[in-house]
């Protein structure tokens, strides 16, 4: 029983991180789906949603302002969410130059935000962006070259994680980014992504559908139901956005936390992507997404399996287990005393309030 | 070297962490979302 447990529960871990990258190069050597690619000018909507982002807006808004794209076909609407900080005023600023504003005075969530935004849209293509993130002056250029390309519904662009020095980062974080722009890329060639980058995505205006208001995931419901309704969402990694990383772990365990607490009601949400005749990228969805939330369950059963099996390379792979444990709990101490460093290195400078999940998801 | 052990331990450190973000995640999930910009989401940094 316990033998069984445990190779169960290896096969499971071994299979999402490393037989489904596996997969997925095999798969696109056989059934690779280029993207007709053309660089024309269709009429876009960039649409943010902000609550309090006031030490944000302003940098997000002159960065729009420097996009490498024409001025009378690009449409910046930016959907105010109740701020209580001085978000609002900040944006006011720019209102009439060439930001429309929505604002709602009742705090709605972001979901309700970007509905709202997205009804004031007139592009055809609608691009989301989150405040904190820069784009590349190419980016929306990029994003929409894909829509020449009819079977195209949505197009993600790629987050690039930056240290504090300005490289691209290279710590665990930054390489756990990087392995899942890798499967990205090679989900998207082969059909799609399931899930955008939520700083940098882009639709058809006339696939959204407004999302229920309690969405955590706008950036993976969306792209879903434009896949469900057989169009491709792809990933371009020549459209770009920036953000700097933050040190400290903890942050980022918030984030994936609202991820996968996404994730999880994106399968309640809508059931149907588990039926594989109505799904068509099943498979994908399967293996990245509903793999990632029971990888921890197969890992509590590794270990305790390993436990009744402690003779010969059993026992060498219960040491092994052990020492990674180990070593994570040393990771958490040097991750604790490094954000103890970072808070006394920014003390006394200004509190900054700042919402965890308005950052894209790392879906 | 301190440099590569550094990496070496936030490697584990940050597995754990992500694998646990999902249990977490299923309980937040269970006991009802807040959204994103609901209160309890909202930290000073």
């Amino acid at each position: 029983m316990a033998k069984a447990i445990f190779f169960m529960a290896l096969a499971g871990i071994v299979y999402v991180y490393i037989g489904y990258p596996l997969l997925l190069m095999a798969w696109r050597k056989t059934g690779r789906r280029p993207v007709r690619k053309n660089y024309c000018e269709p009429s876009v909507s960039l649409v943010m949603a902000m609550h309090n982002e006031q030490n944000t807006a302003e940098r997000k808004l002159r960065n729009c302002f420097e996009l490498d794209y024409p001025s009378t076909k690009l449409q910046f609407i930016v959907s105010l969410d109740a701020p209580t900080d001085d978000t609002e005023a900040l944006v006011r600023n720019y209102a009439g130059e060439r930001v429309e504003i929505h604002y709602s005075p009742v705090h709605r969530g972001k979901a309700e935000a970007l509905n709202s935004g997205v009804a004031m849209a007139t592009g055809e293509i609608v691009v989301f962006a989150d405040a904190r993130q820069q784009f590349d002056k190419q980016a929306i250029r990029e994003l929409v070259a894909n829509f020449a390309d009819p079977s195209v519904g949505a197009v993600s662009g790629e987050l690039v994680l930056l240290d504090e020095q300005g490289q691209e980062s290279s710590d665990a974080v930054g390489l756990y980014w990087r392995y899942e722009k890798g499967l990205r890329a090679m989900e998207s060639d082969i059909h799609s992504v399931p899930g955008a980058t939520g700083a940098i995505y882009a639709i058809r205006r006339e696939l959204f559908v407004p999302l229920p208001k309690d969405t955590i995931l706008d950036d993976v419901v969306t792209p879903m139901r434009i896949v469900l309704a057989k169009m491709r969402v792809i990933f371009d990694a020549a459209a770009r956005a920036y953000e700097v990383v933050s040190e400290k772990h903890s942050s980022e365990y918030e984030r994936k936390t609202r991820t996968l607490e996404g994730n999880y009601q994106l399968f309640a949400k809508l059931p149907q992507l588990l039926l594989p005749w109505r799904n068509p990228i099943f498979v994908q969805l399967i293996s990245h997404k509903l793999g990632r939330l029971l990888v921890p369950y197969c890992l509590v059963a590794l270990f305790i399996s390993n436990v009744f099996l402690l003779s010969g390379l059993y026992l060498v792979f219960f040491v092994g287990q052990v020492l990674w444990y180990v070593l994570a709990g040393i990771g958490w101490l040097i991750s604790t005393r490094d954000s103890d460093v970072l808070s006394a290195a920014t003390a006394g400078q200004q509190p900054v309030e700042r919402t965890i999940c308005e950052t894209s998801s790392e879906n | 070297m301190r440099n590569k052990f550094r990496k070496l331990a936030l490697l584990p450190y940050t597995f754990v962490l992500m694998n646990w973000a999902a249990v977490v995640g299923l309980y937040y999930f269970a006991h009802g979302s807040v959204g994103i910009w609901g209160p309890t989401r909202v930290r000073q940094a």
